[in-house]
């Protein structure tokens, strides 16, 4: 199968999910209506590009049509075809250099990766825009897993780079650590739909998303466990 | 404004108004037990604990959810109905605090402080999320234990990461004994709080934030957080060298490497070995590296949370799974585990003595006091070989206090210290004088286990540690404390850490000088016939120091807030800095945090306002407004501190260890004179002078408290 039809093929895998996301895009947009104009503005961009997307699916669908579908490959759950203009295929994407790797039984869980994620990158004290996030307190089940960590996979193929619109995601050269440029970020979510993991971070106030960066190779989060539970792997 | 997140919630349970306030109003007083002794002493200052005009403060303090360690505690302060001062006109405020998750939650939704008041007319709870606070109706969760209904509550807000303080039926049903829990074990144990919000029909705060805490320098904050972490011991002050019970420290940590700290802890191992396989993991509180609490999951009892005195039934003596049950009951239903130690022994003590060849609990089955089922019940908890320390002993006795069963249980649910008044009354009502006074025999017992003190404890309550061990600046604290007087600056430095006295006494100098450091110290774990340390004046003043410096730290802890486990560091477990902690810290986490140029000097001016306000409240209290000296009336300890033991020995099981010898009267007057001149307070009455609030910057109190009661020394 060469590349385009690849691509089609995951793409035609996960048009359900797309559907869905045109749905919340859409009363995003009625909610964001009610606001200022400058937002309303933006708002109406969405919209506009979510038409423009919702015309290339049923392109692609009528050419996929004709295409035997395999089941076999995770699938990015907004592929876009959009994404060819930067020239990378999910093949083509770099694989990560490096992974933080979590300890479940050792987490003593008082979520000082989540407070220095959130001070190092976010200038505050915030787990909710910590880059990292901890599972905590089941009442009932309690397992070695009772709290634990969970962290950006920085996929080989990943799903948040590929969904992106605005070239807001790079590559860091040295890890691998997919990236958004808050910058470049347009706030549209994508990202965050298409993680398969949960571990995009939305920032409402500043409406930019955001994700692991890997601190550049020395990740604030290992550096402040007191129970050694995180880990910072390179690989190869 | 870094730290504080500048908003109050005020909610009237009567009316079910909910107002938010600034916080700017309570600042001068920190956080924590500061803003709930200011909000007591404006609104409410006698009133009673479980009348509506009661005020329950939930309060925290700036460096809450901050990147500052250790900061992860919720402070619980109101006018406590466990608190015994049967001399007192009106009874007295105190405070509790608790660790976990919900602190740092209050702060994400914005808030420094719920205060709550009145009685709502049916069971509800408190709902906090982000800008929107609501009083929802918990009819469905009156009744339910602790456990159940934080997930009843999180079922029904549809979010499993709301953080709820709740009660168990025992403070539905007024027991003075009952704690707030959160989560599966953190609590606040001790004042009976537990009962406050169940006389007002508030069964729950849940809370849920999504903002976060700004700090005033986070460069400096993210590195000296990482300094403190190369030179910070391991759990409770430990070294490399500890050992015994509560040193729980294991021995192969380097103590250079801040990832081999944490590891270091395991309660399970040093306190119920044989409930090992059922441990899951050390778990700690918010932004604490500590680890102080073991994780289990044991067969048929589910998941608990299990730290210090939670350990109670193993201290007492038991060996089996009925020593996790035991903590499972005290946390589900609410009862404070501390308040066990004597609890568990007055039963005893009920089954030990005699009167007509019968013991007295034989005595009160007789008068139906207690039925046939819960007698028999409490027998089978008798240690061996009369009973078996069981699972049996212990679900009775739990039962009989949280449900108020019999008259025995009602009694006992009002704490050990008032059931001891109470059953002794009875029994004298009833014409059994003789079993009357063996029953208020208790009261003088003697036995020092896991660091409870005698059958009077402190103000009624089950109390740590004892000052014929430590010193009379322990004495002191005894005496100007409204509670169990409990604090770690000195377990920190004396007891876990796993130094040998010799090996104490030189990081102690460095701390506090030579002068304090040799005339104010003991060594706790000298000859049990060996007196204290005692040089005349010298040792009167290095004794005042020590109090101070425990009630100036008790204070910075309670209102940064920071843990008083942990802080402050007294000790490392690092042998190039000669064990040397660093006090420190406090203060620079302070400064980093809120921007607020601070030494330790300035620190502790704030800790002398808190300080000052919590004994002007005690005043107010205690006279209900008319002239006390406190000095005389209150700062005093119960008369057992000061005779030679005798037989007056608890219950031989398990072996605990005698006293050390009376204190000396004179002695501990002499102490209390140097702590009143270094507070600045008046030597003759031990008040706050007019003088010394001025200074403070307490005008406004100065004048109101004079309004309201006397007029002050000058």
């Amino acid at each position: 199968m060469n590349s385009v039809a690849f691509g089609v093929a995951l793409y035609l895998l996960k048009t359900s999910q797309f559907m869905t996301t045109q749905h919340k895009e859409d009363s995003v947009s009625n909610e964001l209506s009610t606001k200022e104009s400058s937002v309303l503005t933006k708002a109406t961009e969405k919209k506009t590009i979510s038409r423009r997307k919702m015309l290339g699916f049923l392109g692609v669908q009528a050419v996929a049509g004709t295409l035997a579908v395999s089941t076999s490959f995770a699938a990015p759950k907004n592929f876009n075809p959009k994404n060819y203009n930067r020239g990378i295929t999910p093949e083509q994407l770099p694989d990560a250099k490096a992974w933080l790797v979590t300890d479940p039984t050792t987490c003593v869980g008082c979520r000082t990766c989540e407070i220095v994620c959130s001070l190092g990158h976010d200038d505050v004290c915030q787990p909710a825009l910590s880059r990292i996030n901890t599972t905590y307190d089941p009442l009932h089940s309690l397992s070695k897993l009772a709290v634990m960590p969970n962290v950006c996979r920085q996929c080989n193929m990943a799903d948040c780079y590929l969904a992106c619109e605005n070239d807001a995601l790079s590559i860091d050269p040295k890890t691998g650590a997919r990236v958004i440029d808050a910058a470049k970020c347009e706030g549209c979510g994508e990202c965050f739909e298409a993680c398969p993991y949960d571990m995009i971070v939305e920032n409402k106030a500043k409406n930019v998303f955001s994700k692991c960066d890997l601190c550049g190779g020395d990740p604030m989060c290992v550096q402040f466990c007191p129970a050694d539970a995180i880990k910072f792997i390179e690989l190869g | 404004m870094h730290g504080w997140a500048g908003k109050i919630i005020r909610i009237n349970l009567s009316d079910g108004s909910i107002r938010k306030e600034k916080t700017s109003k309570y600042l001068k007083y920190t956080g924590g037990i500061g803003f709930g002794y200011k909000v007591i002493f404006d609104e409410a200052p006698t009133a009673d604990p479980f009348s509506p005009e009661n005020r329950m403060v939930f309060a925290i303090g700036p460096l809450t959810g901050s990147l500052a360690p250790s900061t992860g505690r919720s402070e619980v302060i109101s006018i406590s109905p466990h608190v015994y001062a049967p001399k007192s006109k009106r009874p007295l405020v105190t405070r509790s605090g608790f660790g976990g998750y919900w602190g740092a939650e209050l702060k994400f939704a914005g808030y420094d402080a719920i205060i709550v008041y009145g009685k709502a007319k049916k069971p509800v709870f408190i709902n906090v999320n982000d800008d929107k606070v609501s009083i929802e109706d918990a009819s469905s969760l009156w009744g339910k234990d602790t456990f159940e209904a934080q997930d009843m509550i999180k079922a029904k807000l549809k979010d499993d990461k709301v953080q709820i303080a709740t009660i168990g039926p025992s403070g539905e049903n007024l027991v003075r004994i009952s704690p707030i829990v959160h989560r599966i074990g953190n609590a606040a144990g001790q004042g009976g709080f537990g009962a406050v919000m169940g006389s007002k029909n508030l069964k729950a705060i849940a809370v849920r934030g999504s903002s976060g805490v700004t700090v005033a320098d986070k460069k400096k904050l993210i590195g000296y957080v990482k300094d403190v972490r190369s030179f910070q011991p391991g759990p409770l002050g430990s070294t490399p060298l500890s050992t015994g019970a509560l040193s729980w420290t294991e021995k192969h940590i380097d103590p250079s490497d801040i990832n081999q700290q944490a590891l270091r802890f395991d309660q399970t191992k040093s306190c119920a070995p044989w409930l090992n396989k059922y441990r899951i993991k050390s778990q700690s509180c918010y932004s604490c590296p500590q680890g102080c609490y073991s994780y289990m999951n044991v067969d048929g009892m589910g998941g608990g949370a299990v730290s210090c005195t939670q350990w109670y039934y193993s201290w007492m003596g038991n060996t089996d799974k009925a020593t996790f049950q035991a903590n499972q009951l005290a946390n589900k239903l609410g009862v404070d585990t501390f308040e066990m130690f004597p609890m568990i022994q007055f039963v005893w003590h009920l089954q030990d003595q005699e009167v007509d060849g019968k013991s007295l609990l034989t005595h009160l089955f007789e008068k139906k006091l207690v039925s046939e089922n819960n007698k028999v019940g409490l027998e089978k908890g008798h240690y061996p070989p009369k009973g078996t320390l069981g699972s049996e002993g212990l679900e009775t006795l739990i039962n009989m206090i949280t449900y108020r069963k019999d008259f025995l249980g009602d009694s006992l649910a009002e704490g050990f210290r008032r059931a001891v008044d109470l059953v002794s009354a009875k029994c004298r009502s009833v014409g059994m004088k003789q079993v009357a006074k063996e029953v208020q025999g208790f009261e003088n017992m003697e036995g020092i286990m896991g660091g409870v003190v005698g059958g009077n404890g402190g103000w009624g309550m089950s109390a740590h540690y004892d000052p014929r061990t430590y010193g009379y600046y322990w004495a002191i604290n005894f005496a100007v404390e409204n509670r169990d007087p409990n604090r770690h600056s000195m377990t920190n430095l004396l007891e876990w850490t796993g130094l040998s006295f010799e090996q104490a006494m030189p990081v102690a100098v460095k701390h506090w000088g030579k002068d304090i450091a040799e005339n104010g110290l003991s060594d706790i774990f000298r000859e049990r016939d060996k007196d204290l340390t005692w040089n005349g004046q010298k040792s009167a003043k290095a004794n005042a120091a020590l109090g101070q410096f425990i009630h100036y730290r008790a204070c910075i802890k309670d209102s940064i807030p920071v843990c008083d486990w942990v802080f402050p560091i007294m000790t490392s477990g690092r042998e190039d800095r000669e064990y040397t902690g660093d006090i420190s810290v406090e203060h620079k986490l302070f400064e980093l945090v809120t921007g607020e140029k601070t030494t330790q000097e300035r620190l502790n001016e704030r800790a002398a306002r808190i300080w000052a306000l919590h004994r002007l409240l005690t005043a107010l209290e205690w006279g209900n407004g008319k002239k006390v000296n406190l000095r005389e009336e209150h700062d005093q300890l119960p008369d057992h501190f000061f005779a030679p033991i005798e037989t007056r020995l608890l219950p031989p099981f398990p072996p605990a260890e005698p006293p050390h010898p009376p204190l000396d009267q004179k002695k501990f007057e002499s102490v209390k004179t140097e702590y009143y001149k270094l507070m600045n307070w008046d030597v003759a009455t031990g008040l706050p002078t007019r003088a010394t609030l001025k200074k403070l910057g307490m005008e406004d109190v100065l004048s109101s408290f004079e309004k309201r009661a006397f007029r002050l020394p000058a």
